[in-house]
């Protein structure tokens, strides 16, 4: 299983968006600090790791070796 | 250092935390290499190595388990990003203590997830590194005993008007130094990173795992350290905080620098006598201090 640099850059803005959005629905008080910080400790994993895949694949290839070698 | 963080500093204060959890890592590592007197890597050193890792290539090796290889290091940053929210919530200290007890199961996991003999040895070590917990219990035991509750923030409270629990109960803090000390990498009882072991159980995360490990350990890091500054100290104002981790991580690099890495066996057994060291020590304080 391969996954491309377009797919990883997805999953970080998709990570990044769900931190953004939740930590701005705690400012305006929309949800309690406790939703926050679940949505948060869930979406921040994802975002770190899908960042480094994104930064670290190459333009050329398309394909990051993933899974299966 | 309790307080609710408005929304947009919970993710900054997160990335902080990590940044200064690696940085505290890399001076720990400097002042273990001034004292054996080596010239040691420069302190920011930790910070260089998550990102060079993230720029690594990086696969799963085919005797691994690749939903337990790559869900683990989500798990590691996920828990260690739940307590730091648990700690600037001022939430239970139990609940610290619990996700404390879940990094054992995820480094077992790690060392399982990969398949190498050498990441399975490491899993296991560091279920038998469990001893070290149970210091852990006494010394939260203690403090339930002084200040009537394991919230963190009426654990402030109580400190703000009785002073700090360093002086009260200053071997409850001696054993969750110790616990704190067996957490930290090159000490005496890291024996789950044993040069035999390669890497132990993170000999075969490499690449972009190895960097979530590393952003894990930062978080894991500065968590640590700033539990036993609120517990043991009392509440402090940000800059106070940073500079009690910096003391304390200079005392813990002293103790890794000066003492040898122990056999399992020995790593357990002094864990165990210290253990029983606290457990009279609590038996004093329950018929005498708070009969």
């Amino acid at each position: 299983m391969r996954m491309k640099k377009t797919t990883a850059a997805r999953i970080f803005w998709a990570g990044a968006g769900t931190c953004m959005i939740s930590s701005g629905l705690y400012y305006t008080g929309l949800i309690p600090f406790p939703v926050c910080a679940a949505l948060l400790v869930v979406a921040f994993p994802v975002t770190v790791l899908a960042l480094f895949f994104w930064w670290m694949a190459g333009q050329s290839g398309g394909d990051i070796p993933f899974i299966g070698y | 250092m309790t307080y609710l963080s408005s929304g947009t500093d919970m993710i900054a204060e997160l990335v902080l935390a990590t940044l200064f959890g690696l940085l505290l890592l890399g001076i720990h590592r400097k002042l273990i290499a001034r004292i054996q007197r080596r010239p040691g890597p420069p302190i920011w050193q930790e910070i260089l190595h998550m990102l060079k890792f993230s720029f690594k290539t990086t696969w799963v090796p085919i005797t691994a388990s690749p939903t337990l290889f790559v869900g683990v290091v989500l798990i590691a940053i996920g828990i260690w990003s739940a307590a730091f929210y648990v700690l600037v919530s001022g939430g239970s200290l139990l609940v610290i203590l619990g996700i404390y007890m879940l990094h054992k199961i995820v480094e077992h996991g790690f060392g399982l997830s990969s398949g190498s003999p050498y990441g399975k040895y490491g899993g296991v070590r560091s279920v038998i590194s469990a001893a070290s917990e149970i210091p852990l219990f006494v010394s939260v035991a203690v403090i339930a005993v002084f200040t009537h509750s394991l919230d963190l923030s009426s654990i402030m409270q109580y400190q703000q008007v009785s002073g700090p629990l360093l002086v009260t109960a200053f071997p409850a803090a001696c054993a969750m130094f110790l616990v704190i000390l067996s957490k930290m990498p090159f000490g005496p009882f890291s024996i789950v990173e044993a040069k035999e072991l390669v890497s132990g159980y993170k000999t075969e995360h490499f690449g972009i795992w190895r960097a979530g490990l590393e952003v894990c350990n930062g978080l894991k890091t500065y968590v640590l350290l700033a539990v036993f500054l609120t517990v043991f100290i009392g509440p402090l104002t940000l800059p106070w905080l940073l500079a009690g981790m910096i003391v304390l991580i200079v005392l813990l690099a002293f103790s890794c620098a000066i003492t040898p890495m122990m056999s399992p066996f020995d790593s357990v057994t002094i864990q165990m006598m210290v253990t029983g060291l606290m457990l009279v020590y609590a038996a004093v304080v329950l018929v005498v201090v708070h009969p």
